[in-house]
């Protein structure tokens, strides 16, 4: 999977790169229930934090919307599914009900899809958050299949694919 | 590449489609198609197509169709290959030789499921050989494994629930 040099831009959000840089902003916000709170409530030192945005198999990505930072958004892929990239996000609360996450969304899946050496985008929410499963829909998301508890997921999900 | 719904009148196509669907396997000798088609298990999947319960997706490119996913339901005394109950259609997908490894076995795979979900179905069956390479796009759709057939369970039924 590739990654773009520039910001991606959409239609209200962009979506850059996550540098180490990034890394005291992204404690904060994992450390903030209300962020995170159907992230499977993951926190984070900055040590930790720091290793998470050097993984080989996830891209970490900023997303901002009038110059600043609102959300968190990683293309993550999986050497058993080629081609695949999955995606996930959050955004701060200040941000939320905008149409930003499902524009930066739709953003990077289609920079993806055009540039990034990926025939697929996936996503994979928790089917009790329809807040989340609406906004992949407005971003191009549809539904395919309802799937259970597994390694990654502690409840049932949907698989959902960009179309 | 243009998907739409499959109609009674795309007949033709879905049946060089179950030929292609049923000799998935380029190592096998390409018997005809009408020689295929009419053995019996096989022609319980076009005989008296756009019934209730028919339903899939044809890509097109340029106007013609390169791919198909289809469904239908059939019964307890007359199952296909992937049965598992009355009121899980049973999907098959091909696409046409020249237009293969260009992902539009998983376009209109996706495009079925969803338009399997709006006519109110609630899943999704089908049957494949454990070798196909295939069975990687089903998992990623979203399929599992319920059971094993054939000889030594070299197939398996795998079901969606959408």
């Amino acid at each position: 999977m590739r990654t773009p040099d520039a910001p991606v831009r959409g239609k209200l959000a962009q979506v850059r790169r996550a540098t180490s840089a990034d890394a005291d902003t992204l404690v904060a916000w994992h450390a903030d229930p209300e962020v995170v709170k159907l992230w499977d409530n993951e926190t984070f030192t900055r040590d930790e934090m720091l290793e998470r945005l050097a993984r080989p198999d996830v891209d970490p990505y900023i997303v901002e919307a009038d110059g600043r930072p609102v959300g968190y958004l990683q293309a993550w892929s999986d050497a058993d599914l080629p081609g695949v990239a999955g995606l996930d996000m959050f955004l701060v609360p200040s941000a939320r009900g905008r149409g930003l996450g499902p524009d930066a969304a739709r953003a990077l899946a289609e920079w993806l899809l055009a540039f990034g050496d990926v025939d697929h985008v996936t996503v994979d929410p928790y089917r009790l958050n329809e807040r989340a499963v609406r906004g992949w829909e407005k971003a191009g998301f549809r539904r395919l299949a309802k799937a259970e508890p597994d390694d990654e997921h502690t409840q049932p999900w949907f698989v959902m694919a960009y179309v | 590449m243009n998907i739409r719904p499959v109609t009674a009148a795309d007949l033709p196509f879905l049946r060089k489609m179950m030929y292609e669907a049923a000799r998935w396997n380029p190592d096998w000798p390409r018997e005809p198609m009408e020689e295929v088609l009419a053995e019996p298990i096989l022609l319980r999947y076009s005989q008296g197509w756009g019934r209730q319960g028919d339903g899939g997706v044809i890509a097109e490119i340029e106007g013609e169709p390169v791919g198909a996913a289809w469904y239908r339901l059939f019964t307890e005394d007359t199952p296909g290959y992937g049965f598992v109950d009355e009121k899980t259609p049973e999907l098959s997908i091909a696409v046409v030789p020249l237009h293969r490894r260009k992902g539009i076995g998983e376009t209109v795979l996706r495009a079925c499921m969803v338009q399997a979900r709006e006519e109110g179905f609630q899943s999704l069956s089908l049957s494949v050989a454990v070798h196909n390479r295939s069975r990687m796009m089903y998992q990623r759709a979203g399929f599992e494994k319920v059971s094993e057939s054939g000889d030594g369970g070299d197939h398996w039924t795998m079901v969606a629930n959408l």
